[in-house]
């Protein structure tokens, strides 16, 4: 546990003469006045049949200002298991993460599987730091679908740090709706031979929020498949910023990774920021990136209005399609739909 | 004049032409569309394309529109259902006595004007299914009218699929997307039986089509065929003219209608070329 | 059985042919040359600062600009973002000025030293008018200025672009010359304490070349500047301007050897280039300085500012750019999009082989309304070498309609080495168009085989299908450049497979 004053915890935050935070300036964003600085948050759990959870230490350190100040002053780690070969029924639901830090380490043991739900809203000025670590034994495999919604005032880091076994499984899906400040980082480390990751998500913003997702997928072993695709829809005086990062070591052969983002930018004085990287050391190797940064399409809307769809339904459909592309790979019906719901009540 | 061929094989789709007829019955039967002098620049004025502009379509008639490449043709469609960036600077279009260039482009379909498109869009992430519906029920509610339930829907676009000869997956499909060019076309005639409208433009429908496919297309323009409708077919080719027999050929050139013949007339365009009338 | 058409599309009988008759010498521009020179003393400081200017007979304007920039960089730090590998560079070890000891008066052909016009022979040059440049049939006259170390030896068809009042003279003659268009461009575009080897560069620059094309003249040649690296431990700090006034169009080409040598050298030059209303600058640069050997000693350190500005309406700028020297590169030549309907573009084949290191890569800013930028890259790596793409692509505000489109991509070859990418992406409005590809992945097994079983060597398969790989850029090289670009990517994958 540490003691801190608030400004003496702002004075640790990354700024945007940080490359990893050039975009997106967490120090600027924060100020005294956002509750839960200095406090620890304990994360409301509801746990399915077989999953345990218990207090303890933080399981190993991972990498960052942020997480490791989450774990200062988160007084425990939330352990939570999945033991060997069970497959989880049910979502393991985890919410009331807001105004405090929070610690959480998760094991999937081998052969496992488990979903989770993980909802970050809270009230007003809050300021909320998660740090979450994942370990994905064998053959294991991991849904994590994210919501965040928080009031336009509240700053938020949420960093996922996951660690995958040969054969294990990662399916991830986020959707953020921003807020003075969101980061939601995804570090995936892919330790072993065969690991499949999808780490898909959208962001829609409005006003003056700000999201940004950054992923970072290190590959060590060889035959990993990683699909990433991250849509973005901003208006009024929003800003979206997308960062990736593929870094493919050398024993990485015959990694299949592709990395899209795609932004929609509906007003003129929005902003958007990306920089999909590749880093890559292995020959055999199909890697690729791509990123679209534009308005829709004008001819499109014609021909929807030429077939008599008004215009302001035209848009919203369009929109919707484009950020849907994110969750058409989620094979949970239920999950999905209450996404795209969620997208649909943005849209109108 | 020709006569129209049966309209049989339209009921056969299971389509009501006459359901709507109520509100797109003419006022004036004698004229649908007039387009009076009209002027059409491009670019923010840079280029005219259109000048002096005049032509007549009276509800019953197929009207064709021939010329060479660059003469205006597709301007011509852009300019009748509203598209950004075509001036009008001079002149009036009438569509059954309203001004048409007044309408903001969903305000024309509603009215019931149909564009084929001589390069369809391809609209990721919308289901072909779900597009038509939303379209058509938006122009039923539009009109006052009542929407079709997803069952009444999903039976009536069945049905002219097949007619089309267009595969059902094909439908589930997002909108063109992956689709051929020929495959395109015909959906853009399989939307046009689906919303039934009381004007057809068709820009360059033929194009990209093999001979079995243009038949298929020609089949179901000849059914909407009635004494309700008109239609412009604009077209490079007189081959299309041989399966949609027009009441009159028009030649575009200079901005303007150079030459009009009856449906020989595009036979002997063929044979002598354009150049005589373009220059 | 597409891939066979698409191979036998790119089998290239000239390439193979060619990649042939090379020497088997994979770097035949290492020869050292005995020439007399003159030096300044080792290492950097005023004085040695005020010894260049003088040497160059400059205005006093020009040496406070020397000495204000070399204040500003005492103070700066070497950049370390790229991704580069290298000792530290003792600045003061080095010699900041070394020149050909010739004779007074002024610079005909014949006055030069027959050494010197002896080592451009080598090196496939001529310096003499009524020659085209060697090996290519039918080739345009071009007109070259020749660096060689420090200083511009010779610049042919003076007299001829003169007629049409394009000026073309080395920069140390323009001073003395063209001061006005000197003095209110230079800097214009790349401030003096842009970056640490800009501002070094504005201190210690020695020479380079200096072109004017007036309004409405469309240049009747390529303009080119050869630039030779031949003293021992000596930096090469040359400078380029070059003007295009409303409605001019230029072609320029920048050729650059370096002998075999176990130390590094520093190259650290600045190239600015003014595009005025309607005008079009063709940019294309054939960069071979000494890679260093295969255990990566040697070779030249290269760090260099290009940047052109589209200060005018409808002005046009595109970088072609064929980069197979230099131990360690690191250059982003980049277009400011300011007029209206400006257009920027970027065309590289970036290969690195043995323990090379590049970091390279382009900006485009869009400041402009409909403004349109291109970038096409195409980076090959071998050996233990590493490459880095880095792109900047942004919109401002006002940019409304800008569009841009991307596209890179990387080959390995060997699993030794490594490609990255580093782009970055900013818009700043809806009406932006950007658009970004990128694909990394190995030369394909089946293709080489496919090549090898109609009878080509393993290298000689390499050779055209990373031609192939490299088409699109190498189509918008000039002529005269097309083949030794192509023949240089043959050389320099030798030895890279197998």
């Amino acid at each position: 546990m540490i003691h801190m004053q608030p400004d003496a915890v702002i004075s640790h935050f990354p700024h945007k003469r940080m490359e990893a935070w050039k975009w997106t300036d967490l120090r600027m964003s924060v100020s005294e006045e956002h509750m839960g600085l200095t406090r620890a948050v304990t994360p409301r759990l509801t746990l399915p049949d077989g999953v345990s959870c218990s207090p303890g230490n933080r399981h190993h350190g991972s990498s960052g200002v942020m997480p490791t100040l989450a774990a200062g002053f988160a007084p425990v780690c939330w352990n939570i298991r999945v033991p060997t070969g069970l497959n989880v029924q049910g979502p393991l639901r985890i919410d009331n993460l807001s105004g405090g830090h929070a610690c959480m380490f998760i094991r999937v043991d081998k052969g496992a599987s488990l979903d989770i739900e993980e909802y970050h809203q809270g009230p007003d000025r809050r300021f909320s730091n998660m740090d979450l670590q994942v370990h994905l034994a064998e053959g294991s495999r991991l849904r994590r679908v994210v919501v965040q919604n928080d009031p336009g005032n509240a700053v938020r880091v949420a960093t996922a740090c996951i660690a995958a076994e040969k054969h294990s499984i990662l399916e991830q899906y986020m959707l953020s709706f921003g807020g003075a400040l969101s980061r939601l980082e995804t570090r995936l480390y892919s330790e072993g031979e065969g690991i499949e990751a999808t780490m898909n998500g959208a962001y829609l913003l409005d006003g003056r929020r700000h999201t940004d997702m950054t992923g970072h997928v290190e590959i060590a072993g060889s035959h990993c498949t990683v699909r990433q695709s991250v849509k973005g829809v901003v208006t009024d005086k929003s800003r979206g910023v997308f960062q990736g990062k593929f870094h493919v070591k050398q024993a990485a052969q015959h990694t299949d990774a592709r990395m899209r983002h795609d932004a929609l930018m509906l007003s003129d004085t929005t902003e958007v920021r990306a920089r999909p990287e590749l880093e890559i050391y292995a020959d055999d190797v199909a890697c690729a990136h791509g990123n679209t940064i534009g308005a829709l399409d004008e001819n499109v809307l014609f021909y929807m209005r030429q077939r008599g769809i008004p215009q302001a339904r035209s848009r919203s459909m369009l929109t919707e399609a484009f950020v849907a592309e994110a969750f058409d790979d989620l094979d949970d019906a239920a999950s999905k739909q209450s996404l795209l719901t969620r997208v649909q009540e943005w849209l109108a | 004049m020709q006569a129209f061929p049966k309209l049989s094989e339209a009921w056969e789709f299971g389509i009501n032409l006459g359901k709507h007829d109520e509100t797109l019955q003419s006022k004036d039967e004698a004229l649908m569309l007039k387009i009076n002098n009209l002027s059409v620049v491009v670019n923010n004025g840079e280029a005219t394309i259109l000048s002096g502009f005049n032509l007549d379509v009276p509800a019953g008639e197929v009207h064709a529109i021939m010329g060479p490449n660059g003469a205006g043709k597709s301007t011509l469609s852009y300019v009748l259902t509203g598209r950004d960036g075509y001036d009008v600077t001079e002149g009036s279009v009438t569509y059954r006595d309203e001004n048409l260039l007044d309408m903001e482009p969903e305000e024309r379909a509603v009215a019931g004007l149909f564009l084929s498109f001589q390069y369809p869009l391809e609209i990721p992430g919308v289901p072909t299914l779900t597009f038509l519906r939303t379209a058509l029920n938006a122009q039923l509610r539009a009109r006052g009218q009542e929407e079709l339930s997803a069952p009444d829907f999903m039976k009536r676009a069945r049905s002219v699929a097949k007619e089309l000869r267009i595969k059902p997956d094909m439908l589930k499909r997002p909108l063109n997307v992956g689709f051929s060019g020929g495959e395109k076309k015909r959906m853009e005639i399989f939307q046009m039986l689906l919303l039934e409208p009381a004007f057809i433009v068709m820009d360059e429908t033929d194009s990209g089509l093999d001979i079995d496919a243009l038949r298929v297309v020609a089949d179901g323009v000849n059914a909407l065929r009635s004494p309700e409708r008109g239609m412009l077919i604009i077209t490079h080719y007189q081959r299309l003219l041989d399966y949609i027999v027009p009441n009159k050929v028009h030649v575009l050139a200079g901005g303007k209608i150079a030459v009009s013949g009856d449906a020989d007339f595009a036979r002997t365009l063929e044979a002598d070329g354009y150049d005589t009338y373009a220059a | 059985m597409n891939a066979d058409v698409k191979i036998k599309d790119s089998i290239d009988r000239g390439t193979v042919d060619s990649v042939r008759a090379l020497e088997a010498d994979r770097y035949k521009y290492g020869f050292d040359s005995d020439i007399d020179q003159e030096f300044a003393p080792k290492g950097l400081n005023a004085d040695i600062v005020r010894f260049i200017s003088e040497k160059k007979n400059e205005p006093e304007w020009l040496l406070g600009l020397r000495l204000q920039a070399y204040e500003r960089w005492l103070e700066m730090e070497e950049p370390t973002w790229a991704n580069t590998d290298y000792p530290e560079i003792d600045f003061q070890d080095m010699y900041y000025y070394a020149s050909p000891v010739k004779k007074e008066g002024p610079k005909s052909l014949d006055e030069v030293d027959p050494d010197i016009l002896a080592v451009y022979n080598r090196l496939g040059i001529s310096l003499k008018e009524q020659e085209v440049l060697a090996g290519v049939q039918g080739a345009p006259k071009v007109a070259v200025d020749a660096v060689f170390d420090s200083v511009s030896v010779v610049t042919t068809f003076k007299k001829e672009l003169a007629k049409q009042g394009v000026i073309f003279c080395s920069f140390s003659e323009a001073v003395q010359d063209h001061p006005d268009l000197v003095r209110r461009y230079m800097g214009s575009v790349v401030p003096m304490s842009d970056n640490y080897y800009a501002t070094l560069n504005n201190a210690v620059f020695s020479d380079g070349s200096f072109v004017y094309i007036p309004p409405g003249v469309r240049c009747p040649m390529e303009l080119s500047t050869y630039f030779r690296m031949n003293a021992q431990g000596t930096g090469q700090f040359e400078r380029t301007l070059i003007i295009a006034d409303k409605d001019s169009y230029v072609s320029y080409l920048e050729g650059c050897t370096a002998p075999m040598r176990d130390e590094n050298q520093l190259h650290a030059a600045i190239v600015e280039i003014v595009a005025l209303e309607g005008a079009e600058v063709k940019y294309s640069t054939v960069q071979n300085w000494w890679p260093g050997d295969s255990e990566g000693k040697g070779g030249v350190y290269n760090f260099v500012t290009k940047r052109a500005d589209c200060r005018g309406a409808n002005s046009k700028v595109s970088w072609t750019q064929v980069e197979t020297g230099s131990a360690v590169t690191w250059k982003y030549p980049s277009c400011i999009l300011r007029g209206d309907n400006s257009q920027g573009e970027f065309y590289s084949i970036a290969i690195t082989n043995g323990c090379q290191q590049a970091d390279t890569g382009t900006k485009m800013i869009h400041l402009g309304e409909n403004t349109r930028s291109r970038i096409i890259s195409k980076g090959i790596s071998a050996g233990r070498s590493n490459q880095t793409y880095r792109g900047l692509v942004s919109s401002h505000k006002k940019a409304r309609g800008a569009r841009n489109f991307t596209q890179c991509d990387s080959l390995l070859i060997g699993d030794q080495c490594g490609a990255h990418t580093v782009p970055y992406v900013e818009s700043n409005t809806a009406s932006t168009q950007f658009e970004h590809e990128a694909t990394t992945s190995r030369l394909s097994d089946d293709r080489l085989f496919y090549c090898r079983q109609r009878g080509l060597s393993e290298e000689d398969a390499v050779a055209l299908l990373v031609n192939g790989f490299c088409r699109e850029v190498l189509q918008e090289l000039p002529m005269e450049f097309a083949v030794e670009a192509q023949n240089l990517v043959a050389i320099s994958l030798e030895g890279s497979v197998g």
